[in-house]
């Protein structure tokens, strides 16, 4: 599966502009979306699940035209918003055979093994009996995954997926979109950068509306190469690096140590401190860091 | 008696559950959400962790002076301040230099971030004469443009979050306690969420956090809770539990995710599945957590543990009772 995106734009009303020629090739695996509030990435799903029209531009889905083909895309489309609603009465059983039905599974029997598949595979399998509404909002989102799994997608699209789940079921989550990466393309919108670190294996950072990264996680990290500092100073400096709001240093974490600050800093070259500051470049410089520098940067 | 730091004393506190949590409604309405939990927090960022429902939120509720403990007492500066206690002098003296973010809030809808904020200031008895300073720090620090006169009805869900930050820390508060105060943030504005709660626990206040992304706690936090069923799993640094996880963190390379012989995602009796990720030429390269003394098949090399592998650690071997089941 291999998804194309040529020149795309959207604009809503005539000054706000959600994509800006975007341009992006994304292949199977799983491709993490980042980016600040409002960049444009739920209109970039959006358009991707066929629920809105781009203002021009073409995306192709294995070569077949998105806009113009939106059954055949649908047919081959899971897709998970950042919120949705389900059937609080009804039990996972009863919500994936309605959505089945709806989706086009006509079989019976087919359609209620693959739901006992999906169901264990969400782990979902052992609460089939109760109703939705006493699920906690991990399960909620794991039936939601499960909901966008019926029809074997081959593209998945999940936005924000992890909002209200708490540290293990975030884990499972991603977990599970990594696994089943596979031959599918899996897309996913979040603002963990630690999740796309742990299981992406290649990704994108949009700014209003322009993608101004692209490539795997790694390449991120290596574009951050000499970016990211570790100085030791005085509390003094420290409080001065933190409070001036030197637009050319920005401080993303400190510690104690003894009298003195460690503080770890993004900066485009070598922060200049004078004699009293001692700076290295950090050694583990991670994808959160370089995100930041990335941001940064203009 | 010597208070030269400021400290908040958990002693013994009970509490039933506070409802905010759909299993807590629906199943166990009469449960304990906070089962006997001592700690002194003392001046510093403690990040209060754990899963859904193990009772963060009535914990800060209880610290926050909103809800009274069944049993149990806040004591603050050696004085009983929970709303249980007697002296409600000791209790307006507490509330007066507390900053409270709850998990949700109601905000005026048509006032500006600027002015709510500032109203906050006033109801929380900001000296006049630096007031408005104090409000455009307090905002500039959240990532709010002061100047912005936008009504919070037309702000976003994380700008009403920031709003509500930015009043909580006002006042420049000597206890703040705030639930969740990253959600709905992107990645630069919960840096800048996390310096703003640097600078105040910097400045002496004891700053208590719950959160549910341990990668937003990482590095920030002095201290670290985690509860599970209303009771502390763990107290203490956060350097502290991933030395308790060390060597029972490992990585390994499987050609493709049937192969990596897990029942996904959450890995086999023996091992958790912490990250899996696809890597270029399609093999999959997995970590997972192990129970100590867990004997490794080649394949699996040692790897130093995060702090959230740490957490899952603790979470899934860390108590023996979990471990047997």
């Amino acid at each position: 599966m291999h998804i194309e995106i040529r020149s795309l734009f959207k604009t809503y009303r005539p000054n706000t502009v959600a994509l800006s020629d975007v341009n992006l090739g994304i292949g199977a695996g799983m491709f993490g979306l980042l980016g600040p509030n409002g960049a444009g990435k739920t209109t970039l799903m959006r358009i991707l699940a066929t629920l809105i029209d781009p203002t021009s531009g073409t995306v192709s889905v294995d070569g077949i035209d998105v806009q113009h083909n939106k059954e055949a895309i649908r047919r081959q489309l899971g897709y998970l918003p950042q919120s949705f609603g389900l059937y609080p009465r009804l039990n996972p059983v009863e919500t994936l055979d309605y959505i089945g039905t709806l989706k086009g599974l006509p079989d019976p029997r087919e359609r209620r093994r693959r739901i006992h598949e999906i169901l264990e595979t969400v782990n979902l399998w052992e609460h089939r009996r109760r109703k939705v509404r006493e699920f906690s909002g991990g399960m909620l989102q794991r039936l939601g995954i499960a909901q966008a799994l019926l029809g074997d997608p081959r593209l998945l699209i999940v936005d924000e997926p992890t909002a209200g789940l708490d540290p293990e079921e975030r884990i499972r989550f991603r977990n599970l979109l990594a696994m089943m990466s596979g031959e599918r393309v899996v897309l996913l919108s979040t603002h963990i950068v630690a999740d796309v670190e742990s299981s992406c294996s290649d990704m994108a950072v949009i700014r209003k509306g322009r993608v101004i990264f692209r490539g795997a996680p790694e390449d991120l990290v290596r574009a951050a190469d000499g970016k990211v500092w570790q100085v030791r100073c005085s509390r003094s400096m420290f409080e001065r690096l933190r409070d001036a709001g030197e637009r050319t240093i920005t401080v993303i974490g400190a510690k104690d140590s003894g009298d003195m600050v460690e503080v770890r800093v993004v900066c485009a070259g070598r922060p200049a401190l004078g004699e009293s500051a001692s700076v290295s470049a950090a050694p583990d410089a991670t994808l959160e860091d370089a995100y930041i520098a990335l941001m940064e940067a203009v | 008696m010597e208070t030269t730091r400021t400290e908040l004393v958990a002693s013994s506190l009970w509490a039933m559950g506070s409802g905010t949590h759909r299993q807590v409604r629906s199943k166990a309405k009469r449960a304990w959400a906070v089962c006997g939990i001592d700690h002194v927090f003392v001046a510093g960022v403690t990040a209060v962790v754990g899963p859904n429902g193990s009772g963060k939120t009535t914990l800060l509720r209880l610290l926050a002076t909103i809800r009274a403990p069944a049993r149990g007492e806040v004591v603050f500066e050696g004085r009983r301040v929970d709303t249980g206690g007697v002296s409600s002098a000791d209790i307006r003296r507490y509330r007066a230099c507390l900053g409270y973010l709850p998990q949700s809030f109601g905000l005026y809808p048509g006032m500006s971030s600027r002015q709510f904020v500032r109203y906050i200031g006033e109801l929380k008895a900001v000296d006049p004469r630096e007031l408005d300073e104090r409000v455009d720090r307090a905002l500039v620090m959240c990532g709010l443009d002061p100047a912005c006169n936008r009504t919070l009805s037309r702000r976003s869900e994380g700008e009403r979050r920031r709003t509500g930050l930015a009043a909580a820390v006002v006042a420049w508060p000597r206890v703040a306690i705030l639930d969740e105060p990253m959600r709905s943030s992107d990645p630069i504005e919960r840096l800048r969420c996390k310096g703003l709660l640097r600078a105040l626990a910097d400045a002496g206040a004891v700053c208590i956090v719950a959160s549910s992304a341990i990668s937003d706690v990482d590095g920030l936090c002095d201290r670290l809770l985690v509860l599970d069923g209303g009771r502390l799993a763990f107290a203490g640094a956060p350097h502290e539990l991933t030395a308790m996880a060390q060597g029972c963190v490992f990585t390994a390379e499987f050609p493709s995710a049937a192969a990596c012989g897990h029942q996904p995602p959450t890995g086999t009796v023996d091992t958790v599945i912490a990250s899996a990720s696809r890597r270029p030429g399609g093999t999959m390269r997995v970590r997972a957590v192990t129970p100590p003394g867990w004997t490794r098949s080649p394949e699996w090399v040692p790897a130093r543990p995060s702090l959230e592998e740490a957490y899952l650690w603790l979470r899934t071997f860390g108590a023996s009772s979990s471990y047997r089941d």
